[in-house]
């Protein structure tokens, strides 16, 4: 078994070791699998864990000492032997995805997702499936058929979603990097929740083929880890398009360039903006308020200009965000009927109406809700006042935030404009917790990179910093968080050890 | 403002069985949130302005070349099956 | 009182054609063979058209380039950028429980919109029929049932089919008359012949929905019409229903009617169709497609000679007559075999007569009464079996005189049989012209003999001549020309009658 100090370890840290041969996969992955057996009664991160993680990691032991004929190409692999949290809302070939929802509970996907399979060819081992809220439709990670997942660090508070498994389980050490999904902030709010770093990317950038619809045309899969370097070493694996499988994915390698190295740990000439609609509204919490301002002051010590910006547009963001996901959700949804896959029943001489309304009522409340408000925004006579009109103010806002990138590098915000909540806290009013997605939900109306960094702790509450950036400038953010993860000091804890 | 009757027929479009609580628990936060929505109304934007989309170039699209999929069976997470038929309900 | 046939404007009928891209190798949004025929159920699919969660679409190019060609044949205006719409609703044979398709109410977004036809072949007139819009979209799966439908209590699935690529025709309601729809869609099925995007001719790649009212009275939708034979008859009858209903004061219901192929009637939609709310919007799996002129002129120009040009080639280059070039052109595997066959014998004229009125009498006679209205499934057999060079060589001898027409489409029942060629079927058989009037003569004479009573009807009677014909052809084993034998025959009833015998 490996010590606790190196389950903590940084993935590029764990991938030299385990180059040369100072780590055994096998005992890592053993030790991971222990440790979650240890701690995710309490925590709930985890879903279903994966039954061969130990045997692939054994494969990945016989390479390294050679005693497998692949030529040595295990040391090309920047991901070697690295568990890997995938949530459960990205499809995992012969491992079940159940989107944490009942309708799914035991369907086994048939292919990887692109992402993930481009993360298992870099030596990535997928450790489990993470919880999620059902279909991704939460910032809680309570709305789950499984059980709300607790927050590592304040038990009874939220993990955040609705990526809030793969974000627990990265706190806690039961995995050392993990993917998520984010459609408004469901990677950035439990990262922020969770005191590790999410990344939302540049829409497209990451094939989307294999992570489960909600939400089509603004969701994307993120990435989430401990560490800056960890960050930029998944990207570099993930991204890429991918054509063969996704129309909506980018070519941008060549766009990308992502030499950590020769980052400065400055960020002298940049020029950020803060946007007054989200700083002063009555929504964002005092201790929020506080990190962000001391954030603030910390990127200018690092020798950035931050000015604030006014946003007019973005008083509609919610409802367009709202108006959009639920249309697209509603569509999506309707595949799951329980002919093909998933949850059924006999459909002997059931009448078709009914067998499908019967089945149907197997999803849990706000995914029910969303779909009925999805159909209500497409039916006829309603398109034109609700989602046409919604994704006219969406190209409204996109314009918006691109014409302030214009003239600055970067928009800065808090992630969350509220400490984590008490589990059951804000379950029961819907439109009250929509609010909550306020800062996050813009990046993926117009597309754009955001990370949420964090920053800083308040009463052992993690708060993050958010940063949006350009198209495709997914290398300033981490830049960014780079110089901050230094400059940020003893704020935050790494990691529950 | 939607009434029960209305978000009945919502479900039955969505074919989402609700029992009357359900409805009537529905209709009233849907009604919240479609006020919220509302806000939309407001944003007099005309025709000036294109509705967010993405496009791409039509060259950009797929090859015509058949590969039959080989990677398992298709039918493996049907569990209503007769022979290589998939079992669904009979309409009508 | 109108009849049916004709041209009568108070009835409009409009039609919603569909039209599977058969040519294409794979499915519209994934890669699955396109060719799902004869399979067995649930081989023929993937988790893309399977709509496993977590799949996207992923169109096929090529699909595009042949809608837009067809849409530019029937000169419809492509707009610059097309865009997929998600029509959403449930039922078993649809993967995803929304058909990815087009739709054209918030914006230009189909591949081919205002489109006109012009029908220039009604006897001494001709129409423009305008096309709405011309829209791809994927084909569902197929439902079965164990046993009889009311018996059995569920459905069975086989989504083999599902993905395929369709193209959808949708026509104002500018056709007054039963002819005119079969007369456009004889012109349709050319096209799509010669574009070589769809062959008819296969079990369900060709479908039709029509829709016809008359006057102020409302308008009666029916589908299910799966060849386009049926269009024509589908039509007729419910004119005359509904003709009939308006005679007896009885108002016509706008509704949804089946045709009943077996029965030839239509008949009410078993369950009165829900009014459907599909909740369009744009799918945003598929970014939309920007398409320039520059595309559009490179899909002009890779597109093979269409019916109309290939009209005018025949009459210019082989000296055709304009009537016999249609009719050629208008099924494309006589055109080509036309052209296959004067490359073995230069006589344009005669081997396209031979073609029009020998070959295609035959296979009339032997179409099976159903197929697609250009070319049957029996026909198609027949067709496989008739080479260029046999057309070449009948046509040859009879024109060289060594065997006479009637002879020759005999022989052509020999070819079909046999494949031989047609050259060693007349050395075989030995069937050169029974010309010698003496040897013809004593065979006639033989069956006046024998056939007395025959001999003296043949006076009042046709049908005995025709019987006396037939038996001499019988002993002359088919050798005699007919032709000669009848003028023999009159000679000798006359000359009977004269004297009074
Ligand atoms: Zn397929």
């Amino acid at each position: 078994m490996v010590s606790s100090s190196k389950i903590a370890l940084s993935a590029y840290e764990l991938v030299e070791e385990v180059k040369v041969g100072s780590i055994s996969v096998e005992d890592y992955i053993a030790s991971m699998i222990e440790r979650i057996g240890s701690m995710d009664e309490r925590i709930n991160a985890y879903i279903t864990l994966n039954d061969h993680a130990l045997e692939e990691a054994r494969m990945i032991d016989k390479m390294v000492k050679g005693y497998s004929n692949d030529n040595g190409s295990y040391a090309t692999k920047s991901l070697l032997g690295v568990p890997l949290a995938v949530k459960d809302n990205i499809s995992t070939q012969g491992i079940r995805t159940t989107c944490a929802s009942r309708m799914l509970e035991d369907y086994v996907p048939l292919y990887d997702a692109t992402v993930v399979k481009r993360l298992k060819g870099a030596g990535a081992i997928v450790i489990g499936k993470t919880n999620m809220d059902e279909f991704g439709m939460g910032s809680t990670t309570e709305f789950s058929a499984f059980g709300a997942t607790h927050n590592p660090w304040v038990y009874e508070r939220v993990a955040g979603g609705s990526s809030g498994g793969s974000a627990a389980a990265l706190a806690a050490c039961m995995a050392s990097i993990a993917l998520g999904s984010d459609t408004g902030g469901s990677v950035r709010c439990p990262a922020s929740f969770c005191s590790i770093y999410g990344l939302k990317p540049t829409y497209g950038l990451l094939s989307r083929y294999g992570l489960i619809s909600y939400a089509n045309s603004l969701e994307c899969i993120g990435l989430m880890a401990r560490s800056v370097l960890d960050l930029a070493l998944m990207l570099k694996v993930a991204a890429g398009s991918d054509m063969q499988n996704d129309h909506t994915s980018i070519d941008a390698n060549s766009s990308i360039s992502l030499d950590l190295e020769s980052m400065n740990h400055d960020l002298k000439g940049m020029r950020f903006a803060t946007i007054r609609e989200i700083v002063e509204s009555e929504g964002t919490d005092e201790p929020v308020r506080d990190s962000m301002f001391d954030a603030l002051s910390s990127v200018e010590r690092l020798g950035a200009v931050v000015e604030e910006v006014s946003i007019p547009s973005l008083r509609y963001a919610l409802a367009s965000y709202y108006t959009i996901a639920m249309a697209e959700a509603s569509s999506n949804l309707a595949r799951y009927d329980g002919v093909r896959y998933g949850y059924t029943a006999q459909p002997d001489g059931v009448a078709w109406n009914e067998f499908y309304s019967k089945i149907r009522s197997n999803f849990g409340s706000e995914v029910k809700r969303r779909i009925m408000l999805g159909t209500y925004v497409l039916s006829s006579g309603y398109y034109g006042r609700y989602y046409m009109k919604a994704q006219k103010a969406r190209a409204l806002i996109r314009d918006e935030m691109l014409k302030v990138l214009n003239h600055y590098n970067a928009i800065m915000l808090p992630t969350m404009p509220i400490l984590p909540p008490r589990i059951g806290e804000r379950i029961s009013d819907p439109l009250r917790l929509y609010m909550v997605d306020i800062c996050t939900v813009i990046a993926n109306l117009a597309g754009i990179p955001a990370l949420s960094i964090p920053y800083s702790m308040y009463n052992g509450l993690p708060i993050g910093v958010q940063f949006m950036a350009r198209h495709l400038d997914e290398p300033l953010l981490l830049r960014i968080a780079y110089a901050l993860e230094s400059a940020r000091g003893d704020k935050v804890r790494r990691c529950m050890i | 403002m939607v009434g029960v009757e209305e978000v009945r027929h919502l479900a039955h479009l969505a074919r989402i069985g609700m029992k009357e609580e359900e409805l009537r628990l529905y209709t009233e936060q849907i009604n919240e949130i479609l006020t919220y929505f509302n806000m939309l109304d407001e944003l007099d934007i005309g025709n000036d302005i294109e509705p967010y989309r993405m496009s791409r170039e039509y060259k950009a699209m797929r090859d015509d070349i058949p590969v039959a999929f080989s990677a398992g069976n298709a039918l493996s997470n049907a569990k209503n099956v007769k022979g290589r038929f998939i079992k669904a309900p009979k309409m009508g | 009182m109108t009849s049916i046939g004709n041209s009568d404007a108070r009835v409009r009928i409009g039609l919603e054609i569909h039209c599977q891209l058969t040519a294409l190798r794979s499915k519209l949004f994934c890669t699955c063979p396109a060719d799902y025929r004869g399979k067995e159920p649930n081989t023929n699919v993937c988790p893309v058209c399977l709509g496993m969660p977590g799949t996207l679409p992923l169109l096929n190019r090529r699909a595009i380039e042949y809608a837009m060609m067809l849409a530019l044949v029937l000169n419809c205006k492509i707009p610059s950028r097309i865009t997929f719409y998600r029509k959403n609703y449930f039922y078993p044979d649809l993967p995803k429980n929304f058909q990815i398709t087009q739709y054209n109410a918030y914006e230009q977004a189909s591949v081919g919109v205002d489109g006109v036809v012009e029908l220039d072949d009604l006897d001494g007139s001709s129409k423009t029929i305008r096309i709405r819009r011309l829209q791809l979209e994927e084909d569902p799966g197929r439902l079965a049932y164990d046993g009889s439908i009311d018996r059995s209590n569920y459905a069975l699935v086989d989504y083999n089919r599902a993905g395929v690529a369709l193209v959808e025709i949708v026509s104002e309601p500018d056709f007054n008359a039963p002819n005119e729809v079969r007369l456009f869609l004889n012109r349709l099925a050319s096209i799509l012949e010669h574009l070589g995007i769809c062959n008819p001719a296969l079990e369900g790649a060709v479908r039709c929905d029509a829709n016809v009212s008359i006057g102020e009275q409302a308008r009666v939708e029916i589908k299910n019409i799966n060849s386009f034979k049926d269009v024509e008859r589908a039509v007729t009858f419910e004119i005359t229903r509904q003709r009939s209903l308006a005679a007896r004061g009885i108002e016509i219901r706008g509704e949804t009617r089946h045709w009943d192929d077996a029965r030839r009637i239509t008949v009410q939609a078993r369950a009165k169709e829900e009014e459907e709310d599909y909740r369009y919007f744009p799918e945003p799996d598929i970014p939309s497609i920007v398409i320039s002129s520059k595309d559009v002129e490179a899909i002009k120009a890779s597109m093979p000679e269409l019916p109309h040009a290939r009209v005018e080639r025949f009459v210019n280059v082989y000296s055709l007559s304009r009537d016999t070039a249609k009719i050629l052109v208008g099924e494309k595997h006589l055109a080509d075999l036309f052209e296959a066959s004067i490359k073995y014998y230069d006589n344009a004229r005669s081997v396209a007569n031979w073609i029009v009125t020998d070959l295609k009498g035959y296979l009339e006679r032997y179409d099976d009464g159903g197929g697609d209205g250009s070319s049957s499934s029996s026909n198609s057999v027949i067709l496989a079996k008739v080479t260029p060079k046999h057309i070449a060589e009948l046509a040859m001898l009879v024109d060289s005189g060594k065997i006479n027409r009637a002879t020759a489409r005999q022989i052509l029942q020999r070819v079909i049989a046999t494949g031989m060629l047609p050259s060693a079927i007349v050395q075989s058989i030995n069937v050169d012209m029974l010309s010698n009037k003496d040897e013809l003569a004593s065979i006639v004479d033989k069956v006046i003999e024998e056939e007395r009573k025959a001999f003296m009807d043949a006076l009042s009677n046709e049908k005995a001549l025709n019987y006396l014909l037939g038996k001499v052809m019988r002993y002359s084993n088919g050798r005699a020309d007919p032709k000669l034998v009848l003028s023999m025959l009159k000679e000798r009833v006359i000359g009977t009658s004269k004297t009074g015998q």
